[in-house]
């Protein structure tokens, strides 16, 4: 790895940390656990298009692991983990057919996919598959939530490409 | 060629949004049932009332934290909690069979009991 790329894959793993922290102290969007904004993945939909899936998929790992130590919440490790898996495992493969100007497509899919891993998560460790109910409202607030991420993540892209292009 | 994907992808979006969205619209239809269930990492822990005339309090202590649930006559809501993010406080009283309460760091799940036999069935 080159060291601009260690240095550009730094800067975004220290950005998407900031937001990810600064989210946190925000009041909660809804009375119910899992949903939030998940601001943090525009940097991971950045980086997917900017850099690459693989880069993407390590500056996400690394926010992730960051961010459970910095919230002081390992338990909740574990959802967070599980949500990043599945939602990047339907992103990374989205880029090759939806063009940048789209981005809030995988955002949309990224954040519903995200949802679904944390039921997922939360249904093996409660061993409660009544969980499962939350599914349609965890993954309603995540198309929400992904199509916000996805036109902040596009607007971001294209406006730097044009920026670089120059 | 790449087009058609995108729109299929869009297709899906769109889809996925409606029917989650109506979905979620369904199932906040709040729910009164007379009888609640507590459990704890699958294992039902209390059953009883969903209103008490008297308030009364049920302590779940778990090796990772403690829920002080409240049983009044509004209904069954959880009163204090131990861990970090307190959404199982947030959430206020039981209302819909669809959306039960749950405190994911203590594994603790409150739900309307009897008629939502689903759950029952898996937790007993």
């Amino acid at each position: 790895m080159s060291a601009k790329k260690l240095t550009q894959l730094a800067l975004l793993t220290a950005a998407a940390l900031i937001i990810h922290t600064l989210e946190a102290l925000l009041p909660a969007l809804a009375p119910v656990p899992g949903i939030k904004l998940g601001l943090a993945n525009i940097v991971t939909l950045f980086a997917l298009y900017w850099i690459g899936p693989w880069e993407a998929a390590l500056v996400t790992l690394a926010r992730v692991l960051l961010g459970g130590m910095f919230g002081g919440s390992v338990s909740g490790l574990i959802y967070s983990l599980a949500g990043s898996a599945l939602s990047l495992s339907v992103m990374l493969p989205l880029k090759k057919i939806v063009p940048p100007g789209y981005m809030f497509l995988p955002g949309i899919l990224g954040a519903a996919a995200h949802n679904l891993g944390q039921i997922l998560a939360a249904v093996a460790v409660t061993r409660t598959p009544g969980l499962f109910m939350y599914l349609p409202v965890l993954v309603f607030s995540g198309c929400l939530a992904g199509l916000f991420t996805g036109l902040a993540a596009g607007a971001l892209y294209l406006r730097l490409k044009r920026k670089t292009d120059k | 060629m790449r087009d058609k994907k995108v729109r299929l992808v869009l297709a899906v979006c769109v889809l996925l949004a409606l029917v989650s969205g109506i979905w979620t619209y369904l199932s906040l239809k709040p729910a009164s049932r007379d009888s609640i269930v507590i459990t704890v990492d699958g294992e039902v822990i209390y059953e009883g009332s969903g209103t008490e005339s008297e308030p009364k309090r049920v302590t779940v202590k778990t090796a990772d934290g403690e829920n002080v649930i409240l049983i009044d006559s509004i209904g069954v809501r959880v009163e204090s909690a131990d861990c970090p993010d307190k959404s199982c406080v947030r959430m206020g009283y039981l209302k819909s069979a669809n959306l039960p309460i749950v405190c994911l760091p203590h594994r603790l799940v409150i739900s309307f009991g009897g008629a939502s036999g689903e759950l029952d069935a898996v937790s007993q």
